[in-house]
């Protein structure tokens, strides 16, 4: 009698194990739909509206009275430059007015300036249409001047 | 004395019968087994990815492979205005055996990404969110839900582990994208389905690069 019982759970079990693994097993060509997981599907990242670099100006020796203002881009995904400029008599720049917009490449110079000034210059980086980069560091202080012989007309 | 000699034969036949039942039993139980196995691995079937659904009855065996965002390895092509970003993500297969993606189904193209101020996605950036909106989007998503993008490669994941995979520029940001969303990490909006092949395959190593395109 009792070897018929364990012969019985014997057969019992054996058929939950084959159940439970041909139940694994999904039919072929079958279509299923399950849920996400709440929340993401991935992360992603954006870069910083970083500014140019190396921001440095110099006068124009062959044209004279005009400033060159160079800098390094921050990466290349800066669609363009807008510049600002300060112009003062004294040794402190003061306030920086719009200049040039739209500049591409890694440099822009200036039209002719008046004599007798110390010029400044900060770069702002656009991204795309409405990103902009904080200003850059400003240049050191060009002067336009007869008597210095870089900046004067030749 | 004779008595116990006829007993003999008779308890032998007993026991011969018990382990040629118990043999039988095992053997159809093992040939029911491989022949389970040998079906199993040999199969395919397609596990997708829908929202609100799941199962349809067809079978409660099947679990749900997850996939979701992951910080590392960092994303090396990073979105800016007008351009691509790469997307990191972990696929988890629940199940216990292994699964092969081979295309992804994504919302549309207006569903967009939520923008956070570390990778940990935990605070949101504000002016950056999916309402205001980001402007980031999965990269060839349509103005229809659930158009299916075949990926490159095919993905595998083990039986019960997980990939790590960077999807290569399959983010994309537009280049009206607020300037909140500078300097940002986001959280893309959920797949609507993948479509998966199960069954004996090598596993992608992990983490892996992928891709797909229109």
């Amino acid at each position: 009698m009792a070897r018929r019982l364990t012969n019985r759970w014997l057969l019992f079990a054996v058929v939950l194990v084959a159940s439970l693994v041909s139940g694994i097993r999904p039919a072929a060509g079958s279509n299923w739909s399950v849920t996400l997981q709440t929340g993401s599907a991935g992360e992603a990242a954006s870069l910083a509206a970083s500014p140019p670099t190396g921001v440095a100006a110099a006068c124009v020796s062959s044209t004279g009275y005009t400033i060159k203002v160079t800098w390094t881009a921050p990466n290349t995904h800066v669609s363009s430059y807008t510049i600002y400029q300060a112009k003062s008599t004294t040794g402190t720049p003061g306030t920086y007015s719009l200049t040039a917009t739209g500049v591409t490449g890694t440099s822009w110079t200036s039209g002719t300036l008046g004599t007798g000034y110390n010029y400044w210059y900060e770069v702002v980086a656009l991204y795309g249409t409405i990103w902009t980069s904080a200003k850059s560091s400003a240049t050191g202080e060009t002067t336009i001047s007869s008597s210095n012989p870089e900046c004067k007309q030749p | 004395m004779s008595s116990q000699t006829q007993r003999k034969p008779a308890k032998l036949h007993k026991r011969t019968r018990f382990w040629s039942r118990r043999s039988i039993i095992v053997s159809a139980a093992i040939g029911a087994l491989l022949a389970g196995g040998g079906a199993y691995a040999a199969s395919s079937w397609v596990v997708g990815l829908g929202a609100g659904s799941s199962g349809e009855g067809q079978s409660a065996t099947i679990a749900n492979l997850t996939i979701s965002a992951v910080a590392t390895p960092a994303a090396s092509n990073l979105l800016y205005p007008g351009g691509n970003g790469d997307v990191v993500v972990t696929i988890s297969n629940p199940n216990p055996y292994p699964v092969t993606l081979t295309a992804v189904q994504l919302p549309t193209n207006t569903t967009y990404a939520n923008g956070y101020t570390t990778s940990a996605l935990t605070t949101t950036q504000t002016g950056c969110l999916s309402t205001t909106p980001s402007d980031v989007i999965w990269n060839y998503s349509t103005a229809t839900t659930g158009s299916s993008h075949t990926l490159t490669s095919a993905l595998t994941v083990a039986a019960s582990g997980t990939l790590t995979v960077t999807f290569t520029n399959d983010a994309s940001m537009t280049s009206s994208a607020p300037a909140a969303c500078a300097n940002t990490y986001f959280s893309m909006p959920s797949f609507t389905g993948v479509t998966a092949t199960g069954g004996a395959a090598t596993p992608t190593t992990s983490p892996a690069t992928d891709s797909w395109t229109a």
